[in-house]
């Protein structure tokens, strides 16, 4: 079993890492032929940078919109991202990094512990909107249900183990620091990693595109200069130049 | 008759995701596989298999203490003072070590996995002298 | 009271969001281009041509290489669900394809199905759909409900503009001679002409000398409104609506008065008689940029110093977000003014230089109230501070009026609904969407009449204007209840020789 795991998480990072950079890629490549930001808009810089901030952070349009699906979706990203943090220790060996690193590390771990329930929270909600409000039904795809379901899942096996049935931690670390270990033949850790391998791999793929997206977002990430600066694209300057 | 579908939709998911979950919490008994050298450690070792005290040990202890603190009953395998008594290893001048000084028995893999232990801001970390 | 083909909406106290109900508005189709000369005119093929499927094909994978907007755009939709209840559109028509996300998912779905790996393996599960007739149909259809007002990118988490999507595929379709007759004839005239209206040169030369004749009349005062004048100071482009009806005539006399006043010379050009560019409707960048350069080309025949832009709102965005890109550098104007300026700006510079008599109270016969029009509130700026493009029209109108009131926080601003007939709509036969998209409006209207006693409604866009004129009758208000911001400053402006009329009104209320 760890040897099949051991295939399947070698394959979802590589597709994980290469499908995104590609996408990333792709998305610095792309030229933005015009100046689209929704204003009012920074006007410096670091403006922009505030904004994004608020954007990542606090979700900021959304917040605008609605409060109901903000609420959701902002305590399940909090929350994932607490989860994830302490995730850290199953990669990272404590004398790899500075003692620093490690003690927050250690530091997160109870926060990260209890935002497993604020994620599962968050997506129970999520999937009820998307259930109940007609206008939200219409958009969705099946993908988009089973999105939720398999955070759901991963949230509620990784629950199971942290407040049920235990699994072998250390083993874990060893088998994904390549320190030999086996993976316990545990069923919630199983449902788990498999699910995670499965989401890695949809990854870049996916409408959870929308993470490298919102960075390259022309009307959230341009700055309000149009008339101070000139702003062209090669394209529209081989345009210029073919028709002058 | 769109919408019709649709519910029928969600609602096959509906019943497939509550019976995954189930599934998730009914089959997660792990044993240890039979005549494994954890299984070994049964005939007169530890308290508990080794597989199991790496997973349960907190659980045992936990329940060890509310046995004692609320109800006074001390008759239980589980003991703290038990853990330190085996494996609490000695220097070189045979003076004991803390269990959960650098790199000893908690503290290795407590440290490895990130996990604070606060145990013994109360309780002993070396075995009691005789 | 306007009769109609369809059933108008009555206005309720609030808007509420309506259920879902499919294909209300699958009927409306906005008439295709029937003369190919006003397709080719523009770079485009005659009629919709045999090999469409692959042809549209091509073009979004085209569009999607050059443009980032769309190709993030496309991906990164989670369907949340944010920008469902926030088009003017769907509001009133309950058409699930008008909710930003669902007039999206009609190009998205083929971009899912073509170009990418879930798409092309697993359809069903992500939603994708093959390009078929019916599709093409509907994009034709819905797209041109849409008027890139850019309210749902407000809303958007991830900022998608679906003002970026319906101009993409507009162009998908006139790429393959699927165009709308409205926007590719309008182009054409421009093309031609000069302006949107082709009204030819001599015909705007007349007009203004009415103007001129009308200020001796009315104030004894030679107002000039020149036209061509080379070496003037300041070339003001203004939407050619201008020059033809109310209320947009009154707005073009306020500038006039204004220029007046500031003895600050200026000219008007028949080459650049058309501040809008419809060019942005359709997506095309080409077309778009051959529209502007005309700006440039009258800016330096006639010499002038700065360029000031009369009240349009999507020839505004044009101007202020995408005219230095398209036919920039204006390196030969004066580095001292932004370039171009909006005339708010420009007036509203002179009010806080004290350079104007205004007398207030020649607008007390109007309780006011102003429509933030889509493309100035969302894709532009006046002034040099975020948001100068709500403060700047509204100090204006406060220094030349005693009674302003503002209509719901949720309505203006960044939140401001469009007139409805933005983005190429305005045309008869899409009437029903006109006056389906102007509900929100138009309530928000009728509350602040009912709470706070407003009677006109003033804008500083040619579209808005001419959409409200229409459609304000259908609600059973008054058509000449909107207003030109700079109507209302050239009622108010005493012009310096003027014949006294008021002397013993002059003393300025205080507050």
């Amino acid at each position: 079993m760890s040897f099949f795991f051991a295939l399947l998480f070698i394959l979802a990072s590589l597709v994980f890492v290469v499908g995104l950079t590609l996408k990333i890629i792709q998305y610095a490549k792309t030229p933005v032929p015009l100046k689209i930001v929704t204003t009012p808009a920074p006007v410096t810089k670091s403006g922009v940078v505030l904004r994004m901030f608020r954007e990542v952070v606090f979700f900021e349009s959304l917040f605008k919109s609605t409060k109901w699906t903000w609420i959701f979706s902002w305590v399940f990203h909090m929350a994932l991202l607490l989860v994830l943090i302490r995730h850290l220790r199953y990669f990272i060996e404590p004398d790899a990094v500075p003692a620093v690193v490690w003690t927050l590390i250690e530091l997160v771990q109870p926060f990260g512990m209890y935002a497993g329930f604020g994620m599962v929270l968050g997506l129970v909600g999520l999937f009820l909107r998307r259930v109940l409000v007609d206008r939200v039904r219409y958009i969705s795809a099946p993908s988009d249900y089973l999105m939720l379901l398999m955070l759901g899942f991963i949230g509620f096996s990784g629950l199971m183990m942290t407040f049920v049935v235990h699994t072998d931690i250390v083993a874990i670390k060893q088998f994904f620091t390549f320190n030999g270990g086996q993976l316990p033949a545990d069923f919630p850790l199983i449902i788990h990693l498999s699910l995670v391998a499965l989401l890695m791999l949809i990854f870049p793929f996916s409408k959870l595109l929308h993470v490298p997206g919102i960075f390259f977002s022309p009307t959230r990430n341009q700055v309000d200069n149009p008339r101070e600066k000139r702003h062209i694209v090669p394209w529209a300057k081989a345009l210029e130049e073919e028709q002058n | 008759m769109h919408r019709l579908i649709d519910l029928k939709r969600v609602a096959v998911m509906m019943v497939a995701s509550v019976l995954l979950s189930f599934a998730t919490a009914a089959i997660s008994d792990s044993t240890v596989v039979e005549g494994s050298k954890a299984a070994g450690m049964d005939k007169g070792g530890c308290v508990a298999p080794q597989m199991d005290m790496r997973r349960n040990h907190m659980e045992y202890l936990k329940h060890q203490r509310d046995e004692v603190v609320h109800k006074g009953d001390r008759s239980s395998k589980f003991a703290l003072a038990e853990c330190v008594n085996c494996h609490a290893s000695k220097d070189k001048k045979g003076h004991p070590v803390p269990v959960n000084a650098k790199d000893q028995f908690c503290d290795s893999c407590h440290d490895y996995a990130a996990v604070n232990i606060t145990c013994f801001q109360c309780h002993r970390k070396v075995p009691e002298e005789k | 009271m306007a009769k109609a083909e369809f059933d108008v909406p009555e206005l309720q106290e609030y808007v509420d969001v309506p259920e879902v109900e499919e294909g209300t508005m699958a009927h409306v189709k906005s008439f295709v281009v029937t003369k190919p000369e006003h397709n080719t005119d523009l770079g485009f093929p005659g009629e919709l041509v045999e090999d469409w499927h692959d042809k549209a094909l091509e073009k979004l994978d085209d569009l999607r290489g050059r443009y980032r907007s769309l190709q993030v755009f496309l991906d990164a939709c989670v369907k949340c669900g944010s920008c469902t209840d926030k088009c003017q559109y769907f509001l009133s028509t309950k058409d699930p394809k008008n909710m930003p996300v669902g007039r999206q998912d009609l190009l998205r779905k083929v971009y899912r199905r073509y170009f990418t790996f879930a798409g092309k393996y697993f359809p069903k599960l992500v939603g994708a759909e093959d390009l078929t007739r019916e599709t093409l149909d509907d994009w034709y259809n819905y797209y041109h409900q849409c008027s890139q007002c850019r309210r749902c990118s407000v809303f958007c988490p991830y900022g998608i503009d679906t003002a970026e999507i319906s101009m993409a595929a507009r162009e998908i379709l006139d790429s393959i001679g699927y165009g709308q007759k409205y926007c590719n004839e309008i182009i054409a005239k421009v093309h031609k002409i000069g302006n949107n209206l082709g009204l030819p040169g001599p015909a705007i030369e007349n007009t203004l000398e009415g103007l001129e004749e009308d200020m001796v009349d009315d104030f004894g005062v030679e107002v000039k409104f020149p036209l061509d004048v080379k070496g003037a100071e300041v070339l003001l482009v203004t939407p050619s609506a201008d020059f033809f009806v109310e209320p947009h005539v009154d707005g073009l006399i306020g500038y006039g008065k204004v220029f007046h006043e500031a003895g600050i010379s200026w000219t008007m050009s028949t080459t650049a008689s058309e501040a809008g560019n419809f060019g942005m409707f359709i997506g095309s960048y080409e077309n778009m940029r051959r529209v502007a350069l005309r700006v440039r080309e009258a800016a330096l025949e006639l010499g002038v110093k700065r360029i000031v832009f009369g009240e349009c709102g999507h020839a505004w965005r044009v101007a202020y977000a995408f005219l230095n890109t398209l036919a920039g550098p204006f390196d030969f104007l004066d580095p001292d003014y932004p370039v171009p300026q909006h005339i708010c700006e420009f007036t509203d510079d002179l009010i806080k230089e004290g350079r104007l008599n205004l007398d207030k109270s020649q607008n007390d016969d109007m309780v006011l109230t102003f429509h933030d029009s889509c493309n100035v509130a969302r894709a532009t700026r006046m002034g040099d501070k975020p948001g100068g493009q709500f403060e700047i029209p509204r100090n204006v109108i406060k220094a030349v009026c005693n009674n302003y009131v503002d209509m719901h926080q949720d309505t203006i601003g960044e939140k401001t609904f469009c007139c409805g007939g933005g983005g190429g709509l305005l045309t008869d036969d899409l009437m029903e969407t006109r006056v389906n998209g102007a509900v929100p409006r138009m309530t928000a209207l009728q509350n602040a009449m009912n709470e706070k006693g407003v009677t006109h409604m003033a804008a500083i866009c040619a579209i808005c204007k001419s959409q409200f004129t229409k459609v304000l009758p259908y609600f059973g208000m008054e058509m000449d209840q909107i207003v030109s911001v700079h109507q209302l400053v050239g009622n108010a402006l005493i012009l310096t020789t003027q014949k006294s009329e008021g002397d013993d009104e002059e003393q300025e209320n205080d507050d």
